[in-house]
């Protein structure tokens, strides 16, 4: 399946989906203009790799890594989304996708992010603490 | 204070005067916020703690974020920025044109926030982010985010400006 590769601007994250090597992060700092136009190929990519997977009768559990420095507001609706569609689709595809959710260690703010983010979506995460 | 016509200018006038830690004054748009921001974090960042410098970031950045959108497709739309310490706190001032007919829903936001304590807060701020349909902006999310952020310490005021417009005065008082 082809990856999916967004580069990193002063503004967005770098995003990169790439399910042959096992690489799924989304880094840096999300506040895009539109963001929800900005996430819509992530949505994509991820309803093909879910069809694709299925198709070739694959559980698979992969994890996807969020390190964010900084998301503002919108994008936080926008992420509760992604996960949310997550929760979702594993009523239907027997794929599991975790959250490795990374933060800097003085940046607790972030860290709370994560764990509403867990009990909101109702989806597995671990926390990592950025070297 | 003395502002005397009520324009972002006479803020900027005002403020440059005193020896803050950043004043701007000057269009805002999207990729402005993105060189304001960054202008503010080189000022700013090895005279505060990093966390404080987050939140800090994170109010500058919804507040500009909300004028952006309340001034969508109007060009020239001149506002103002101010950051100062104050004894234990640091206070940003954020002063900007807004329609008339904006400011009334605003302000309804605002007093609806404003009678909400901290568990409230939080307890909407999350609802919200569940249950408001996702569209460009999300209305309301960010002021709510202020309000956590401030402990409710942010006041808006309106001054006339023109016939369709007030001069909206946003004020955030963070403590250090």
């Amino acid at each position: 399946m082809e990856k999916l590769f967004i580069e990193r601007t002063e503004c967005s994250p770098e995003v990169l989906l790439d399910s042959d090597n096992n690489v799924f992060q989304i880094i840096g700092e999300s506040r895009p203009e539109n963001v929800r136009k900005f996430y819509e190929p992530v949505f994509s990519w991820f309803q093909l790799f879910y069809d694709t997977e299925y198709v070739l009768n694959n559980d698979k559990e992969i994890k996807l890594k969020i390190s964010l420095e900084y998301f503002n507001s919108t994008s936080a609706k926008v992420l509760f989304d992604l996960f949310n569609y997550f929760k979702q689709q594993q009523l239907s595809y027997p794929i599991v996708i975790s959250i490795v959710w990374e933060y800097d260690k003085e940046d607790v703010d972030m860290l709370e992010a994560g764990k509403e983010m867990e009990e909101l979506s109702q989806i597995k995460f671990e926390y990592l603490i950025s070297e | 204070m003395l502002i005397e016509n009520g324009v972002s200018q006479d803020f900027f006038n005002y403020y440059s005067k005193k020896d803050d830690l950043y004043s701007f004054y000057g269009e805002i748009n999207h990729t402005n916020i993105t060189l304001l921001l960054k202008s503010i974090k080189e000022a700013i960042v090895s005279k505060i703690n990093k966390a404080l410098f987050k939140k800090m970031y994170t109010l500058l950045n919804e507040s500009l974020e909300n004028i952006v959108n309340h001034n969508e497709g109007q060009e020239y739309r001149m506002s103002f920025i101010n950051i100062e310490r104050a004894e234990e706190k640091l206070i940003l001032k954020i002063v900007s044109p807004i329609k008339k007919v904006d400011s009334e829903l605003l302000n309804q936001k605002v007093v609806a926030i404003k009678k909400l304590n901290e568990i409230e807060l939080k307890n909407f701020y999350l609802n919200s982010i569940v249950n408001t349909e996702s569209t460009k902006h999300t209305a309301g999310l960010g002021l709510i985010q202020i309000a956590m952020i401030t402990k409710n310490n942010f006041f808006i005021s309106f001054r006339n400006h023109e016939s369709r417009e007030l001069l909206y005065e946003l004020t955030l008082e963070l403590n250090t």
